[in-house]
């Protein structure tokens, strides 16, 4: 059995028995599409086929989780080793288009492996998880950008109390994408501790770096102030591969070619809210 | 001395940014900026090991500048990544 999903814009298959155990990711629901002819596919992989690090990049940690990144032969290989259970592991075939899983299919080690993976699959098509809290006005989309805990979420939280029309449309990995020299900033699946799963895509308005500060004051980034914004907010383990990373600084050569990116130093009231707003929206 | 494989120079909107690649252990990113002379000995001395004579060498054979003011030059670009680390001994 298999199910199809939409995400993006990219099609994608997930088969069993990865899509029953995505059933307790209420996140994947909104992007199920009938079948159709598909981008690239999630199966599940044979004990014996998993490969070895050719190159080991990356450590990553997240709840009891300790994960590793790096380079097979042919492709690219996640293991993720939550405390005392078993490991889940991800590695792709770019041949045949296909990102493979095995092992342990909690939620949460899936739902963090399927990102990963999507991002691999889809990273050469002009296409970014950025992690950022997302919300649109006026039928266009603002991120929120900024290490965890600066107040992404209370910011966007505070637009939607304060400005009327403004909705949250993704509160932890909107993707975004260049299509016909359009920036979109489309829903996913992802979307942190926020259950906010929605299947919308709108055009880019502008990029809002947030730190915390005993006023409110905003100013232009300038490019290279933009990428200095930017770059920490897309997946870690794509800047420690140079052909992963080819498809990362290709995708925000075309962002900031065309977004304007702002630093905002602010409390958290609606002054900062109506600040950004009146700023983004002039 | 050579620049470090783990750095490459990208273009993006318009800014020529060096972003380090790859090393595990420390999870800061240092991006730099390099303006067009920077950005042609960069490209010039990539993948070589060179001494500061032939840095110097490439200002001169590119802008036609006396010798002593490449030596300058050369030896503050120098300077400028050694001190982000991006040159190995």
């Amino acid at each position: 059995m298999k199910q199809y999903y939409n995400i993006a814009g990219h099609k994608l298959s997930i088969s069993s028995p990865i899509c029953e155990a995505l059933k307790r990711l209420p996140g994947f629901q909104p992007f199920r599409i009938e079948k159709t002819d598909i981008d690239f596919n999630f199966s599940e992989g044979k004990e014996m086929d998993i490969p070895l690090f050719a190159k080991e990049l990356y450590t990553l940690e997240f709840e009891d989780v300790k994960g590793a990144f790096g380079t097979t032969t042919g492709g690219y290989l996640m293991c993720l080793t939550p405390e005392g259970k078993d490991c889940l592991y991800l590695w792709t075939n770019i041949t045949n288009r296909t990102v493979y899983l095995y092992g342990n299919y909690e939620p949460y080690l899936l739902r963090y492996a399927i990102w990963v993976g999507y991002g691999i699959m889809t990273v050469h098509h002009h296409t970014l998880a950025i992690h950022t809290s997302c919300i649109v006005y006026h039928d266009k989309a603002v991120l929120f950008l900024g290490e965890s805990g600066t107040g992404k979420s209370t910011h966007t939280r505070l637009w939607q109390e304060h400005i009327s029309g403004a909705v949250l449309l993704n509160d932890d990995s909107p993707i975004i994408r260049i299509e016909n020299e359009k920036i979109w900033a489309y829903g996913s699946p992802w979307s942190g501790k926020t259950p906010c799963y929605k299947n919308e895509r709108y055009e880019l308005q502008g990029c809002v770096r947030l730190s915390q500060a005993p006023y409110n004051q905003i100013q232009k980034l300038t490019i290279l102030q933009s990428i200095g914004a930017l770059h920490p907010s897309c997946a870690p383990q794509f800047a420690y591969d140079e052909n992963l990373y080819n498809g990362v600084s290709h995708t925000l050569d075309g962002i900031l070619s065309a977004i304007p990116c702002y630093h905002l130093a602010c409390l958290p009231n609606k002054e900062a809210a109506l600040l950004s707003c009146k700023t983004l929206f002039v | 001395m050579k620049i470090k494989s783990n750095y490459k120079l990208r273009e993006i909107a318009g800014e020529n940014v060096i972003i380090n690649q790859g090393i595990t252990e420390a999870n800061l990113t240092s991006i730099i900026s390099l303006n067009t002379s920077a950005k042609l000995m960069w490209e010039k001395l990539i993948n070589q090991e060179f001494n500061l004579e032939q840095a110097a060498q490439v200002l001169v054979d590119t802008y036609g500048i006396a010798p002593e003011q490449a030596m300058k030059d050369a030896g503050n670009w120098v300077e400028a990544l050694k001190k982000c680390n991006i040159l190995s001994d």
